[in-house]
């Protein structure tokens, strides 16, 4: 069997995905299951490759489509790949096919908590959009009340001057 | 082929990835090379085994044939089947990256394929930085 494993957890106000050791065509399924079960969280997503030791294509190409899913559910999603990494995981992410890791990239946890943290979660991004919606149907509101009062105040004049 | 250094038959089934894996790592290291040249060689193998257990046979299955043997400076890998030829390797690589990864991680790379299987050779230097010269 192949040394693989896709963790997840809640940490603090992310969820955690760990892929540790070597990471390849068997894991691609556990990393499905694992960033499922992260969105169903709804909370920021932070993978953490530190402890990657091997990393395939198709494995690769698994997590660029959790990013792509992550985004479709407005959740910030951050990889975690420290400097001192797997060199081949690092060659091949950010050199060989670095278009198939589209997502944010941070050497650390702390880095890419502070990136998670400079972006609106995904309730928080829901709920900004609710009331930029709401302030929209106010101000369109009050500018017909605003033109009915003027109707009004016409119609007033209107009638004191017939009398 | 000369003299191989490791001659490998194991079946075309997911565990043997990273069995071939381990084994071509471990002889690109007895052979001498660098960190990043068994790097490259463990990622190419990986990649055209993958396309194997993943394409090459149908539910009958089948083997997977590799061997190393030492080039000049060089290290040469056969990975082969006897599957479905260039048809079952058609949607190998899922974008061609596959066939693209083994090119640069290699200094060469040849596929032939015809109804008796697939046999793909790859070069790789002694000395991983080599390899897009």
């Amino acid at each position: 069997m192949s040394d693989r494993a896709a963790h997840v957890e809640v940490d603090g106000d992310v969820t955690l995905v760990s892929l540790e050791l070597d990471v390849d065509f068997e894991s691609e399924q556990a990393i499905v299951s694992a960033v499922s079960s992260a969105l169903v969280l709804e909370r920021p997503v932070l993978v953490d490759m530190s402890d990657c030791t091997f990393l395939e294509l198709r494995a690769l190409r698994a997590l660029s489509d959790a990013y792509h899913q992550a985004r479709a559910h407005h959740l910030p999603f951050v990889v975690v790949l420290p400097f001192d990494g797997a060199p081949l995981v690092r060659r091949l992410m950010l050199e060989l096919v670095c278009e198939l890791a589209p997502f944010p990239i941070a050497p650390t946890r702390v880095d890419a908590r502070r990136r998670l943290a400079a972006r609106p979660t995904g309730p928080e991004s829901a709920q900004l959009s609710s009331l930029r919606r709401r302030l929209w149907e106010h101000g369109a509101a009050t500018k017909k009340l605003l033109a009915r009062r003027d109707e009004l105040i016409l119609e007033q004049r209107r009638a004191l001057a017939e009398l | 082929m000369t003299q191989a250094h490791l001659e490998l038959v194991l079946p075309a089934v997911p565990d043997s990835i990273p069995a071939i894996r381990r084994a071509v790592g471990d002889a690109a290291v007895e052979l001498h090379a660098d960190a990043a040249a068994v790097d490259s060689v463990k990622l190419a193998v990986t990649e055209a085994v993958t396309n194997i257990v993943r394409h090459a046979y149908g539910e009958d299955g089948g083997e997977i044939h590799v061997a190393v043997e030492a080039g000049t400076r060089t290290l040469v890998v056969w990975v082969v089947d006897e599957g479905g030829g260039v048809v079952a390797h058609a949607h190998d690589d899922e974008g061609g990256y596959g066939m693209r990864l083994m090119r640069a991680l290699s200094r060469s790379c040849d596929v032939s394929s015809g109804v008796d299987g697939t046999s793909v050779r790859m070069v790789f230097p002694l000395a991983g930085g080599e390899a897009e010269s």
